[in-house]
């Protein structure tokens, strides 16, 4: 098994789509095995930009995907995109519709579109799509654009692993996602109000302005662009605001790299805790500790210490 | 205990619930008032006119065509020796819907499926092909152009054709169709150009008939592709009204030519006649009786000629099974009767074996037979709306009345007909119906005779299917380069230019300047680059 | 070295042997023709969805572009939708069995009898109008090699 990865991992890392392919669904199928692998890769990560795309359903993402690509690939050589989809909770099945609308650039070699579904997690992304993405970047594939649907607080999660996150609206959003503009105006760098053509185009940018003004702390203002993506408006200038985002986080790839690094160190520890708790609580040990008849506070604090005595144990030997 | 029956079984398509029998008192009031009228007069629910089809028959219309021009001709020529009393012409789907030539590569990767479905032309001299020694002058033709974004090219060949053959375009009958339901809901294109802007060419063309072809029906919606796709009877009616306001609100504010006239050229519609008998005759019933309702609620238009609704009819292709297709002589014969019980101008029926492929010669003859039988030995011809006081039938048609208003309303808050296929509301409903229907099917709940039960087979005949001929492609591409090699280019070019004009100013009439790039021969591919360029494409709702 | 370790006690949800955890299998949908009736595919994808099936739907494609799916997604199983000639069907299964030789193929659609059995032959499964939805899910199960759950 482990053989098998890495003789994968040395393909993808030749390029070998097939290979990389595989990969992704290794890391989809566990995303324990899939941060393991990432770990493995660490070495060759930090190269890539992540830009995220998020928004309400229908707001025209992919469609927006399809037409920044081409112009992206005059400063990008290639581009991965990963479209994210929401998991049927009952079944567990999905139906993954992203690659349709991303025609665009479908018989080039410098274009990999990988549809995943969310499998149960919430906030937007699958449990392994920063993983897919550190694959990508090891990959050498310089620009990973993660489209996810967003219609609240849950795509904050998309702005912790891009690097840019560009949020999708429509004219009307402010009668349709009352509710959820806070949520919303937190996670963006850069704001489109895509399918501008449509009515309400001005009151919709100018309720965006007002939200984006109640928030503090940020070190830029995002900017907002019109675009209608079916007629490649505005998409010119939307990659221009893209690409200058990222140039100015250019000077922070160091940073953004740790923060990465951190991000996965994270991630795995608490897997590994996770997991371990998950072990150790089907032991007769634990059963016997926490079923014991507890008279003063005392007991239970020495019980608790036996806990994550056997806990520590249990992660050392690993 | 006695098993009960499915409830099911005792409901409409439209979700009517049906007593076991009905009396007068079942019949709403307000629609009491309107039984005794008479046929041609207002509420027009009971038809066209009082001596329906002993004056006129209904027209025995068929889809028609394959392959090359020449191909598509000669099985039209068959079908009127045969009894067909108008004609269509079908387009390629592949070419013609996307506005593609031959040698575009979404067409050349699938050069074997080019003409399977109608014939492919690319320029006037195709369409002259396809029209030789067709009845242009006594028939009424379809020129093809059923999808809105190819109908201007399709109308404009067809016109320049006839032009040049002598005949007055001020006295030829016929339409396009050009048709929202059929490639934004039902059969989606792999590309076409924003409703908005299609709203627009069908607005150019209604203007341009209402101008200089009086007798053409400019626009024909077909309920027909929205029913096929599983909207309910009452949704095929509520949003055949919501689309017939688009073209009439935007006629009305151009203000151009008279509103009437508008009004008489959306006034030919399609629909779809399904198996469900009493149901789908009192559809057409009620569509009459709602014409004329919202004509003068809406328009103030009350003119018999005008609030009296035309239809064409097309039986349901999707009833027609795979399994057992000789089934399908007998199914098309009880949904055309349903059409005719309902009063209809105008009929098609599809092929027994359209669940295979298109028509063979064969089965296109029985369609037409089907109606010969109907008009020559049943004396349904006799009597002018047969089911006309039926308490059954008189209640239906008044609560599919209610029912529709209501669907149109719902349309009308969702923005109107066209928002309502950009957010893909309608195609939701569509699918929820389809869901239902196949669940009912997969469940037990509906049964279908040679497919669910009754699988028995004993019949001696293979349907095989037709599969046309296999030189469209190459024939095609011959002529597409000859005619890029014979034709005047500069003016060829010009006219291009000047067409890239109009399309992309707001207020000016695209069909002139289409009129002229067919006469110079200018491609149907370079026309579809044309309107890519300027309109951008649709952004497809739904999954697919 | 603690993966060695984790797969050793067990605990690795890939070590498929000791694992109870249900691997996502994948299918790709795909028409081969221009023509976009989307019902008959709509409803199987729904179905193949609700049976636990990620299906990713690419709707009208080429053989090089269904080629490409099926590679870049790594599915397990190809449902091609056939509405025109088979010949451009079959060009598309004959690309992907040329890269990918082990992922089985099945068919849907207007497909004549003659065209079906010339598929058959092919290894291709073909589901005409009227197939049965439990039909189709349980060809997917067996084609995928999917463990009931």
């Amino acid at each position: 098994m482990n053989q098998d990865i890495s003789d994968l991992l040395q393909r993808a890392l030749k390029d070998d789509r097939a290979a990389l392919a595989r990969l992704l669904s290794i890391m989809e199928n566990n995303s324990v095995l899939a941060a393991e692998i990432e770990l493995s890769l660490l070495p060759s990560m930090g190269k890539s930009f992540v830009v995220g795309i998020t928004g309400p359903p229908g707001a025209g993402k992919s469609s927006l995907i399809n037409a920044l690509i081409p112009i992206a690939a005059k400063d990008f050589d290639r581009t991965a995109v990963i479209a994210v989809d929401p998991s049927s909770t009952f079944s567990q099945g999905a139906l993954l519709g992203d690659r349709v609308r991303m025609n665009s650039y479908n018989h080039s070699e410098k274009l990999f579109v990988r549809s995943m579904g969310s499998r149960g997690n919430l906030g937007g992304l699958a449990r392994s799509t920063v993983s897919a993405v550190s694959l990508f970047d090891s990959c050498n594939w310089p620009l990973i654009i993660i489209e996810t649907l967003g219609i609240g607080q849950i795509e904050l999660e998309i702005a912790e692993v891009a690097d840019i996150t560009v949020v999708v609206l429509n004219p009307g959003w402010g009668d349709t996602f009352q509710a959820n503009k806070a949520g919303i105006t937190e996670s963006g760098d850069i704001y489109v109000i895509n399918k501008s053509d449509r009515p309400g185009v001005h009151k919709t940018r100018i309720e965006l302005e007002e939200s984006l003004a109640l928030i503090p702390h940020r070190s830029r203002v995002p900017q907002i662009v019109e675009t209608i993506a079916n007629t490649d408006t505005g998409i010119v200038g939307l990659w221009h605001t893209i690409a200058e985002s990222l140039d100015s986080k250019n000077t922070d790839l160091k940073q953004i790299r740790e923060l990465r690094q951190q991000q996965l160190f994270h991630r795995l520890v608490s897997f590994k805790i996770e997991q371990a708790l998950g072990v150790a609580t089907k032991s007769s040990l634990w059963k016997n500790i926490v079923s014991q008849n507890i008279e003063n506070p005392e007991d239970a604090r020495d019980l608790l210490d036996n806990l994550l005595l056997d806990i520590s144990t249990r992660l050392r030997n690993y | 205990m006695k098993k009960e029956r499915k409830y099911d079984d005792m409901t409409s398509a439209a979700g009517i619930k049906l007593k076991p029998f009905y009396t007068q008192t079942d019949i709403p009031q307000k629609h009491r008032n309107f039984v005794d009228s008479a046929p041609g007069q207002a509420p027009y629910h009971r038809g066209s006119h009082e001596t329906g089809y002993r004056t006129k028959p209904w027209r025995i219309f068929q889809l028609s065509g394959y392959g090359k021009p020449e191909d598509e001709n000669e099985r039209i020529k068959f079908l009127l020796k045969n009894g067909e009393t108008g004609f269509i012409m079908e387009h390629d789907r592949n070419t013609a819907d996307h506005c593609y030539n031959v040698d575009h590569p979404e067409v050349l990767a699938r050069r074997e499926d080019v003409g399977l479905t109608g014939a492919v032309m690319q320029s006037v001299r195709d369409t002259a092909i396809c029209l030789d020694g067709l009845p242009i002058g006594t028939s009424f033709g379809h020129a093809g152009g059923a999808v809105v974004q190819h109908a201007p090219f399709a109308l404009a060949a067809y016109w320049t054709v006839a032009n040049r053959l002598g005949y007055d375009l001020r006295k030829i009958a016929g339409t396009g169709q050009s048709d929202f339901n059929l490639t934004y809901l039902g059969c989606i294109t792999k590309q076409q150009i924003p409703t908005k802007a299609g709203l627009r060419l069908n607005a150019d063309i209604i203007e341009f008939c209402g101008k200089e072809m009086p007798r053409w029906v400019p626009v024909s919606i077909a309920g027909y592709n929205g029913a096929d796709s599983g909207l309910t009877p009452d949704q095929e009616l509520g949003s055949l009204f919501a689309n017939a306001v688009e073209y009439l609100d935007e006629i009305k504010k151009r203000n151009s030519i008279p509103l009437e006239l508008a009004a008489k050229g959306c006034g030919g519609v399609s629909f779809r006649a399904s198996i469900r008998i009493f149901e789908e005759a009192a559809k057409m019933r009620a569509a009459r009786l709602m014409w004329g309702e919202l004509l003068s609620k809406r328009y103030d238009i009350t003119e018999p000629k005008i609030a009296n609704l035309r239809i064409h009819c097309v039986t349901a292709g999707s009833k027609m099974t795979y399994q057992q297709p000789l089934n399908n002589i007998v199914r098309g014969t009880l949904m055309a009767l349903s059409a005719v019980l309902g009063g209809v101008q105008s009929l098609g029926v599809s092929g027994y074996d359209e669940a295979l492929s298109i028509p063979s010669e064969h089965a296109h003859q029985m369609s037409v037979r089907i109606q010969q039988i109907l008009q020559e030995e049943t004396q349904l011809t006799a009597v002018t709306d047969p089911l006309g006081g039926s308490f059954y039938v008189e209640t239906l048609t008044a609560e599919l009345v209610e029912k529709s208003w209501e669907f149109y309303e719902e349309i009308q808050e969702q923005g109107g007909y066209l928002a309502c296929l950009d957010s893909g509301w309608l195609h939701t409903k569509a699918a929820e119906n389809q869901h239902r229907e196949f669940m009912a099917l997969e469940q037990g709940d509906q049964k279908l005779v040679g497919v669910t039960s009754a699988m028995e087979d004993i019949s001696p005949f293979e349907v095989e299917g037709f599969m046309g001929t296999d030189d469209a492609f190459d024939v095609a591409l011959n002529r597409l380069n000859t005619v890029k090699k014979e034709r005047h280019e500069s003016s060829a070019t010009r006219c291009l230019k000047e067409l890239e004009k109009v399309c992309l100013s707001e207020n000016v009439n695209i069909m002139p300047a289409m009129m002229d790039a067919v006469a110079a021969e200018v491609t149907l591919g370079e026309i579809g680059d044309v309107f890519r360029e300027a309109f951008g494409d649709w952004d497809v709702p739904i999954q697919l | 070295m603690f993966l060695e370790k984790l797969l050793a006690i067990g605990m690795f949800p890939y070590n498929s042997e000791a694992s109870n955890t249900m691997e996502q299998k994948r299918i790709l949908m795909a028409k081969t023709g221009l023509d976009g009736h989307w019902r008959g595919p709509t409803i199987v994808a729904r179905a193949l969805r609700d049976a636990g099936y990620e299906v990713i739907m690419i709707g009208m494609a080429t053989g090089e572009e269904i080629l490409r799916a099926c590679v870049d997604e790594d599915v397990d199983l190809v449902g091609l939708n056939i509405g025109g000639h088979i010949n451009v069907a079959l060009r598309a299964i004959e690309a992907i069995k040329k890269e990918r030789q082990s992922v089985p193929i099945f068919a849907g659609g207007t497909i004549t009898p003659a065209s079906a059995r010339e598929l058959n032959a092919l290894g291709v499964e073909v589901y005409p109008p009227g197939s049965s939805l439990t039909d189709i899910v349980e060809a997917a199960d067996r084609l995928t090699q999917r463990k009931q759950a």
